[in-house]
């Protein structure tokens, strides 16, 4: 079935994807590498993480071409291989992708940039960058598209372009903070001018990715971090009518004695996967430091779920 | 005279470029020294900049429109500033983020917030190796190496820059500052540096005691 006709026509919970550019480094890759330019030159590695994504119970997989935009690959001296590291990403992905699970070509923002007045870029360079790389995922054979940022105004122009060059879906989420005033962008927006702007622009989907969503005198307790997650989900569903996905990191990072840790296990994702969808998510997941294990956890608790709807009578 | 200072302050937190210009122009008309208008009307604009945005009244947006309105009245006021009393009066402050890490956006927010405090900033980019940041505050006489990054992943990296100043000699004589969404100030402390700046704002005031402190000693 068609992602859209899942989403339209079912109740269906779908699990997000592996997030390779945070995983990739469980599977050999450096710090310092471009992301796309290393998963262009270890087509083995990137696909068999997709594959093992699957076998978890992602849904989705992502095609980690957030690096890959015009203007991010111009810091790393790599202009010249948007059209290829999406391409392949893509094409790649698709061909280890099983039918009813989908890639989704993975757009970011125009960082380093930033539109006038605030950067140098005008509307329609924004918009002629976004047709080549959105162009080159397509051509690689995506199932929709994803666009994930810090900057509303830009995202907004990468939803028309994706419109404007298929009938894919999009799924669009913006990244929240949480601070004095509640969740907000970078930029200042609030969880539903955010994500009401997103779906005006016309996605399918919209949400919440990545993230701090604490503040650094909240506990780090990960249950208390992912039930601010519940809570964002609420606030983004009460405007918008639009599925929404949520998407946090696996807990604050902490700094261990020099490693990274994100503190929550995945018996904690699992627990907190099904408050979301209570609250009213459809796409669930994990952004930064989720693994296969997370994945796995979370995919037998929305079975769960599934199962307990199915008879009391609730289910789809 | 502070009604002119007022008014180009308001200016430059409202993020007029123009208004800022003209106004600045019309200081300059009055007789008032170019150096008084820098710090008492530029850099008093972004310090309130700096607040507000440290108490999330405002956000990026504003912050850069701000320092671009600040920069305009620079750049009217830069040839009729006299010697160190200029742009960089401050101090110069040699800023990167560490190898290994990619991400610039709070690094390059610390630099619009340091050159709106008056310090010659030399912004070395991201993925920074720490012979870079050695070499450059070599080059450019660096009072600051401030250091940003976001993953816990790459921050063990700061010690090893502060080890390779340290090598090179440079202990007491720069001090190092560092930040990122992840730093602590308990990090900081562990593995040395000099101050810790919770957010672009506090680089600000960090960077100002740290100066303070090299003159002292």
């Amino acid at each position: 079935m068609d992602l859209f006709n899942r989403l339209r026509n079912t109740d269906d919970i779908l699990l997000h994807y592996y997030p390779l550019h945070s995983a990739l480094m469980d599977w050999g890759k450096d710090l310092e590498s471009h992301l796309s330019e290393w998963i262009c030159t270890h087509k083995e590695i990137y696909q068999e993480a997709l594959l093992k994504s699957y076998e978890a119970g992602c849904d989705f997989c992502s095609t980690s071409t957030q690096a890959a935009s015009p203007w991010r690959a111009a810091v790393f001296g790599l202009r010249h291989k948007v059209h290829e590291h999406n391409y392949l990403s893509a094409k790649w992905a698709k061909e280890v992708t099983p039918p009813e699970r989908y890639v989704a070509g993975f757009v970011s923002s125009t960082n380093p940039d930033f539109l006038q007045p605030v950067g140098n870029l005008t509307p329609e360079e924004v918009r002629d960058g976004y047709k080549e790389q959105i162009s080159a995922l397509l051509e690689g054979g995506v199932d929709l598209i994803m666009v994930v940022g810090n900057q509303l105004d830009v995202s907004v122009i990468a939803i028309h372009v994706a419109k404007s060059l298929s009938n894919l879906p999009v799924i669009a989420q913006n990244v929240f903070y949480r601070g004095k005033k509640g969740y907000r962008t970078l930029m200042g927006h609030d969880p539903v001018t955010a994500s009401r702007t997103l779906q005006d622009a016309g996605a399918d989907v919209v949400g919440a990715s990545c993230g701090l969503m604490k503040r650094s005198e909240d506990s780090s307790d990960p249950r208390s971090y992912f039930q601010f997650a519940t809570s964002l989900v609420r606030e983004i569903r009460s405007g918008c009518t639009v599925p929404v996905s949520i998407q946090p990191n696996a807990g604050l990072a902490q700094n261990v004695e020099g490693k990274t840790i994100y503190p929550a296990t995945p018996d904690e994702l699992a627990e907190a996967g099904p408050e979301w969808v209570e609250a009213g998510a459809r796409i669930i997941g994990g952004c930064c430091g989720t693994s296969l294990e997370h994945y796995r956890k979370l995919r037998r608790a929305i079975e769960a779920m599934g199962k307990e709807r199915s008879s009391s009578g609730l289910g789809s | 005279m502070m009604d002119q200072m007022q008014r180009i302050a308001e200016w430059v937190r409202r993020g007029d470029a123009t208004a800022v210009q003209e106004t600045v122009k019309g200081t300059l008309a009055l007789g008032i020294p170019a150096e008084a208008i820098l710090s008492h009307g530029l850099f008093a604009g972004m310090a309130v900049v700096g607040e507000l945005f440290k108490e999330e009244e405002i956000y990026i947006p504003e912050v850069i429109m701000a320092a671009k309105a600040m920069q305009a009245g620079v750049d009217v006021l830069e040839p009729f500033l006299a010697g160190e009393a200029q742009s960089g009066e401050s101090g110069t402050v040699v800023l990167g983020t560490v190898k290994g890490d990619l991400h610039d956006l709070g690094k390059n927010l610390v630099a619009i917030m340091l050159r709106g405090a008056g310090f010659k900033v030399i912004d070395l980019g991201i993925n920074v190796s720490a012979e870079a940041f050695v070499k450059a505050a070599i080059e450019d006489r660096a009072q600051i190496v401030a250091m940003s990054g976001l993953l816990t992943t790459t921050i063990p990296y700061m010690k090893t820059v502060i080890e390779a100043l340290r090598k090179a000699g440079l202990d007491g004589k720069v001090k190092t500052l560092i930040g990122g969404a992840c730093v602590t100030q308990g990090f900081a402390d562990t593995i040395g540096a000099d101050g810790y700046g919770e957010n672009a704002a506090m680089a600000v005031k960090k960077a100002q005691d740290l100066i303070k402190q090299s003159e002292g000693s």
